[in-house]
């Protein structure tokens, strides 16, 4: 579906714990984008690693969401990397975030 | 009037009770290394910090290795004024920039990014 924001960059953070209850809000954000033609970037740090075990994960994969997992934050939390997301460091969220048209942050 | 950064982050959450205060900082520290323009802003408890008492705040150590890092960098940090009042902070190890509420907003509007820690 192409869209006046076709073509256009999200990035979404999650650094907040799964528990305190952004992933409803990050699942609609992201399908939205999604669907509207955005290319749509999620990255997990912190406590907001903890959300890579959550089945939304496989949904946004699934829709073309392109996930990034903090490996500093994912270690302690036992979430060890796999090839479902891109494992790395600041760096990269610096870089995503200087790519993306907009950033939203769930801290 | 300082220009318009690449990430203001946002801190208002309180070190004693949880670790976000030092993940913000570590973030702050992690994307400011490059040519990246962060500002720090500290509201309400997020200002303890910058006072002696930060041996016991959540991930304590660790608040005080980043402050290290933004006070080599000479990175001020932009303090709202009542917590300033409100935890006593003097003698801070980082430049402290005060400011009220209406100069926050004005920094929030130009930033390209914000995080905002609650």
């Amino acid at each position: 579906m192409s869209s006046a924001v076709s073509g256009k960059k999200l990035g979404i953070l999650l650094s907040a714990h799964p528990d305190k209850g952004d992933l409803p809000a990050i699942r609609s954000l992201a399908l939205a984008a999604r669907t509207a033609g955005v290319d749509t970037y999620l990255y997990l740090i912190d406590e907001g690693a903890r959300a890579y075990r959550d089945p939304l994960m496989d949904t946004l994969r699934g829709a073309g969401v392109k996930l990034y997992v903090c490996a500093y934050g994912a270690k302690p939390r036992g979430v060890e990397p796999d090839e479902g997301a891109v494992f790395g460091g600041l760096a990269a969220l610096g870089g995503l975030m200087d790519a993306c048209d907009r950033f939203v942050s769930f801290n | 009037m300082t220009s318009a950064p690449a990430l203001l982050l946002f801190i208002a959450s309180d070190p004693e009770r949880s670790g976000a205060t030092a993940e913000a900082l570590r973030m702050g520290m992690g994307l400011a290394a490059g040519s990246r323009s962060v500002q720090v802003v500290l509201s309400g408890p997020a200002a303890r910090v910058l006072t002696e008492e930060v041996d016991e705040l959540v991930d304590g150590e660790m608040i005080e290795n980043h402050l290290e890092v933004f006070a080599e960098w000479d990175t001020p940090f932009f303090v709202a004024r009542q917590a300033i009042a409100e935890y006593g902070i003097r003698d801070a190890p980082v430049p402290v920039v005060p400011v009220d509420d209406s100069e926050i907003a004005r920094m929030l509007a130009r930033a390209r990014n914000v995080m905002v820690f609650p």
